[in-house]
């Protein structure tokens, strides 16, 4: 494998190359799941932007980055996963709107770095 | 009658083998999981939500779960509950990006349910404890003396007549040691079937069957027979104990200490050299009659252990009124405080309560050199599991009682420990 070294705070590198290795038995694994990952993410980080304030939407959100929580860390993106796990616990949360408005937004800069990092490491290896 | 058992549950004939459902709503932990488990040999089926999970449950009957707790439409407990109520015989594996107490928790809600909990996975997976749990027979393959059988079968009651009336059933020896210096003291005695055309099968084949057909006192026969012939001809050094398990139905009995006696006799084996294990859970039952079979026992010379410690609901004040003189902690409790801190503190206090008590302790399921150092530093003075030596017939156990070297297993004891336990979180995240 040949990555820039700078990518691995955003990337746990034992976790991805243990990804990839399955590709051995499910062939194109990683780069499908990047792609999903990256569709899936960004609508529902969309989603959370336009609903951080409206009640009804708190526990779809929190559900959203629960899920967001566990397969950040599957790909190895460990930040990504930690704010997830972060807004997660600030959805519904008592006069929390600012608050979560704010968790979004770290989500979704990380979510971009992270992506970077992951299409990256794709290219590095395919 | 003396039964000897571990406690596996029979899994059904109809299950597929080395076949995994898997249950998540998140598509790149699902796809993961999959392809983990494809590449250690099994099939694999995937569902997104709860209704989906029972129908490919209920059609094709995997001989493996793993379940997410936190779903859209459902969660881990009333999925469990769904299995419960299809009398699943599955191994359960828990994988989940949950805070470590629930997720924990959901595993022991589903232990005592009666579903086969194989494994509690946090997320993101380590690959490799994923396949120790869904491949543990291939695991145990390696070990010496490890039966090879399949254990995913279960006989019909022709097949268990047929077995007893040819004296299919046979003992295995897992040895016990000393913590403080390492020497052999004991062996229990755990029953396995050689089956003429499926090997060495372990209970969860046989042991259900045994109990519903009534025929546990002829069973029991067979094997003690066995045992305390085997350790009557030298198969142990002298002073080490034979341990073996009794069932519910024993101590109200009102043969049952007679009958002991009479088997000690007839082997030429004093009875100050079997320690008799009762469960947990049996310890809260017919209390009236089990306290006099028990003191009957003991006033014989028999010594008593309780067994599974830490595996059901205990009461302490009946703890307290039995005569005993060992408490077993449960492998299921021993095995994973490498990485739980509350298996640790529970399995501390019962080491304290049984110190306190003037009481040995044995813990089963030590699966390695710093788990056996733990439990020595918690005061614990005997171990049995895995790390120091599998279930074996009993010319491999003679065989290996001589070539225990205990300054070895000191040495390993000493060079090794536990990491600590970071307080709180999910996991990585």
């Amino acid at each position: 494998m040949n990555l820039d070294a700078s990518l691995e705070p955003r990337l746990d590198l034992a976790i991805i190359d243990q990804v990839r290795k399955l590709g051995a038995v499910r062939p194109g694994l990683l780069q499908r799941l990047v792609e999903k990952f990256d569709d899936g993410t960004g609508e529902f980080l969309a989603f959370a932007a336009g609903h951080a304030g409206a009640e009804t939407a708190q526990e779809r959100m929190r559900q959203g980055f629960h899920s967001l929580k566990g397969s950040a860390a599957g790909l190895g993106a460990t930040r990504l996963s930690a704010l997830a796990w972060e807004a997660e616990r600030a959805c519904g949360a008592d006069g929390a709107a600012d608050a979560l408005a704010a968790r979004i937004d770290a989500v979704r800069d990380e979510f971009a770095h992270a992506m970077h990092a992951l299409r990256q490491y794709v290219e590095a290896n395919a | 009658m003396a039964a000897i058992h571990d406690n596996r549950l029979p899994a059904s004939p109809r299950h597929q083998r080395n076949a995994l459902l898997v249950l998540d709503d998140d598509p790149t932990s699902c796809e993961l999981i999959a392809a983990a488990a494809e590449s250690v040999g099994f099939q694999v089926q995937m569902a997104s939500d709860v209704p989906a999970f029972l129908q490919a449950y209920d059609a094709w009957q995997p001989s493996h779960v793993t379940l997410d707790v936190h779903l859209r439409s459902a969660d881990g407990i009333q999925v469990i509950q769904a299995l419960v109520q299809r009398q699943c015989r599955a191994a359960v594996t828990i994988v989940s990006a949950t805070e470590r107490r629930i997720r924990e928790a959901v595993g022991k809600v589903a232990h005592q349910e009666g579903l086969r909990v194989s494994g509690v996975l946090e997320k993101p997976i380590d690959y490799r404890r994923l396949e120790a749990v869904l491949r543990p027979k291939a695991a145990a393959s390696e070990m010496p003396g490890r039966p090879g059988g399949d254990d995913a079968y279960t006989a019909d009651s022709e097949e268990l007549h047929s077995a007893l009336m040819h004296g299919e059933f046979l003992p295995y020896y897992q040895p016990q040691v000393s913590l403080r210096d390492g020497r052999l003291t004991g062996v229990e005695a755990l029953a396995r079937w050689r089956h003429p055309r499926r090997g060495i099968l372990l209970p969860g084949a046989f042991l259900h069957g045994i109990e519903a057909m009534g025929v546990m006192r002829q069973f029991t026969k067979q094997i003690l027979d066995q045992a305390l012939a085997w350790l009557a001809c030298g198969g142990l050094p002298a002073g080490v104990v034979l341990s073996v398990n009794i069932s519910p139905s024993e101590l109200s009995d009102p043969e049952f200490v007679d009958d002991m006696l009479l088997r000690c006799r007839e082997h030429g084996v004093s009875p100050r050299r079997l320690m008799l294990e009762i469960t947990e859970s049996m310890a809260v039952q017919d209390q009236a009659v089990a306290l006099a079979t028990l003191t009957r026992l003991r006033i014989h010379g028999f010594m008593l252990a309780i067994d599974d410690i830490g595996n059901a609901f205990s009461s302490l004040s009946r703890l307290l009124q039995q005569p005993l003189s060992c408490v077993k902690l449960d492998h299921s409790l021993v095995s994973i405080v490498g990485d739980s801190r509350e298996a640790r503190e529970v399995v501390a206090a019962m080491l304290r309560l049984g110190a306190s008590l003037g009481m040995e302790t044995v813990a089963e399921g030590v699966e390695s050199s710093a788990i056996a150092r733990w439990l020595r530093d918690m005061g614990c003075t005997k171990a049995q599991g895995t790390g120091i030596a599998a279930p074996m017939a009993g010319e491999g156990c003679a065989q290996w009682a001589r070539s225990w070297n205990p300054a070895e297993l000191m040495a390993a004891i000493d060079a090794y420990s536990l990491p600590p336990i970071p307080h709180g979180g999910a996991g990585r995240a």
